[in-house]
């Protein structure tokens, strides 16, 4: 897995890391609240997608597993709650269920797809969120199929925009923070060796499939809630939530931000939205060219925006 | 049921066979290794002893043919569960992961043996960090505890390789020529200095070497391998004596 596997000693900044992107991400939503109620419309998605990314991020990064199918667990999440919510649920079951879904479809997922040659992993993780997508598409009476899931709303209390980006910011950072310790905890390094080594792991006596599906399982739960908080804003799921390019471009943002510290996903996914909200009138060919970027970085760069912001004296 | 009588072998194998399609690589293969000794398995290139290994360890599942550990047949059961039953091995090319220091590549083994890799919060970092400091300095790495592996020379990834499978605590440590790639003048010493850290800690080994004059001074007892199959196994003295290990090994470095 050539996205991940470039070896440079992280240790210098990792604990500068998640310190500055707790810090660009309070400018941001603080800087979006200043433009009032359409910057904190801008903000609440935002913050969704750098969960989203950092959820992504313990797989490919943390765990060396290159999914490409994120997507399914994001929309499984969103989904599931805007269903339970549509048929007369409380937010906080539905937005439970809707966590419980995702984890358990990152499970199936994984056990299908884990311990197989990179290039199958990818094209595996791949096929099934297609699937999920087509079955989101197709399944009308149930899904609203490409009109869309709507008919549904948070409780009163929620429904100002103010109240929501409050909501979602608590969420994101108690995600963010859980995700933080699960990358420094024993299994965290248990899931860092299987990535480096996972022959070497089993013979230290750690069963590789067991911590990958447990990654998996983690991430998906995570990936749903980002995708239970945007169901929640938007008073719908889309199926676009599903659709390929969800998968990719939280992938991109890892690679951009650098997938080996914790702080990169996060820098990616705010640099992305800030391009995404700010050059389309600039040029419409921004996403091609933040693709060229992000392969540029990747390359050459394989620490990331985040290396390059935490660590200028070690550039050579 | 377990038991450490002397009289039932700590590891036996029978009748093994591993088949990669038409290839046979081992051949109906019977040894059994004592507990406390320290068993060398030797042959020429190709004889089939880093596959025993993998059929040992789980790494490959056998075509047909027991591997019993103290009497428990275990044979086909996966790497992991093996090392809690306390099979250790090193590895002929070194198997390390790279990125991490010394210190964590260490850190791997004694988490799994305390389970705790399903403890997703606390932290890692200075877990087990006396257990590591006195691992390192046993295998003379106690100065490179914050190196990266791939940063080690050469020999010292052979010495973190040890302390990796040593920290797993193993009863029987499989060894594939920990002194592959080393001069031929530190081979004795590295290996005797190996010996007694198995004697020291009531361990059971096996060792592959290719020098036999380090397999004669110090092994308890030896199994010779050929083309896939057991040509001999007995004391040093009965091997050094055999016709035809002396025969399989004429021109290829056996001298006695
Ligand atoms: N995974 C595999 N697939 C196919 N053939 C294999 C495999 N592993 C080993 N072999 C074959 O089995 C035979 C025994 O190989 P093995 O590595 O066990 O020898 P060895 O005794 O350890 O040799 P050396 O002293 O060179 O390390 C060889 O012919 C090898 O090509
Ligand atoms: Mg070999």
């Amino acid at each position: 897995m050539s996205l991940t596997s470039a070896a440079l000693p992280l240790r210098t900044y990792r604990a500068a890391g998640p310190a500055l992107a707790v810090a660009l991400s309070l400018a941001a939503v603080g800087g979006l609240a200043l433009a009032g109620e359409q910057g904190l419309a801008l903000a609440v998605p935002t913050l969704i997608f750098v969960l989203f990314a950092a959820s992504l991020n313990l797989l490919v990064g943390t765990g060396g597993m290159v999914s490409m199918g994120h997507a399914a667990l994001f929309a499984t999440g969103g989904y599931v709650a805007a269903l339970l919510a549509k048929h007369g649920f409380d937010m906080a079951s539905a937005a439970l269920a809707g966590i419980a879904a995702a984890a358990l479809m990152a499970t199936a997922m994984a056990a299908i797809c884990v311990g197989r040659e990179p290039t199958a992993f990818i094209m595996l993780t791949l096929a099934l969120a297609q699937l999920v997508y087509i079955v989101i598409w197709k399944w009308r009476e149930v899904t609203g199929g490409d009109d869309g899931l709507i008919g549904f709303a948070p409780p009163e209390w929620l429904r100002g925009t103010g109240a929501y980006c409050a909501l979602t910011v608590l969420a994101v950072a108690g995600a963010l923070a859980a995700l933080l310790r699960l990358t420094r905890s024993p299994f965290g390094a248990a899931l860092r060796a299987v990535r480096d080594n996972a022959g070497r792991a089993a013979f230290a006596g750690l069963n590789v499939k067991a911590i990958q599906i447990a990654a998996f399982a983690i991430s998906g739960a995570m990936a749903g809630l980002a995708g239970v908080l945007l169901a929640f804003f938007q008073r719908g799921m889309f199926v676009e939530s599903a659709g390929f390019a969800t998968s990719t471009n939280a992938l991109l943002v890892c690679v951009l931000g650098g997938t080996r510290s914790f702080a990169g996903p996060i820098i990616g996914a705010l640099v992305f939205r800030a391009v995404a909200t700010l050059a389309p009138s600039v040029t419409s060919y921004w996403l091609s060219m933040l693709g060229v970027i992000v392969v540029l970085v990747g390359l050459y760069r394989p620490e990331g925006l985040a290396g390059l912001l935490l660590r200028p004296a070690a550039r050579r | 049921m377990t038991t450490d009588d002397a009289d039932v072998p700590v590891l036996a194998v029978s009748g093994l066979v591993k088949r990669f399609g038409g290839v046979v690589a081992i051949d109906d293969v019977d040894f059994a290794v004592a507990a406390g000794a320290f068993h060398a398995l030797v042959g020429s290139n190709g004889a089939g002893k880093t596959t025993v290994f993998n059929l040992l360890t789980g790494a490959l599942r056998p075509t047909a043919g027991s591997i019993r550990l103290r009497g428990r047949d275990v044979a086909g059961s996966p790497p992991h569960r093996l090392v809690r039953r306390g099979v250790g091995r090193t590895f002929q090319i070194n198997n390390l992961f790279p990125d991490a220091t010394v210190r964590e590549n260490i850190r791997v083994p004694i988490i799994a043996r305390h389970r705790q890799q399903w403890r997703l919060f606390g932290r890692a970092r200075g877990l087990h960090d006396g257990e590591i400091a006195a691992l390192a300095e046993t295998v003379g790495l106690a100065a490179h505890l914050e190196t990266p592996a791939q940063h080690l020379a050469y020999g010292d990834q052979r010495r973190l390789e040890l302390a990796v499978a040593l920290a797993a605590e193993p009863t029987v440590l499989l060894l594939d020529e920990p002194t592959c790639g080393m001069a031929a003048a530190d081979r004795l010493p590295l290996v005797r200095f190996i010996r007694d850290l198995v004697r020291a800690r009531g361990m059971t080994a096996v060792i592959i070497e290719h020098d036999m004059d380090v397999v004669f001074s110090l092994a308890d007892r030896i199994t010779v391998m050929h083309r896939g199959r057991v040509l001999a196994e007995g004391q040093p003295a009965d091997i050094r004596a055999d016709p035809a290990v002396r025969a399989a090994y004429l021109g290829t470095g056996f001298h006695a």
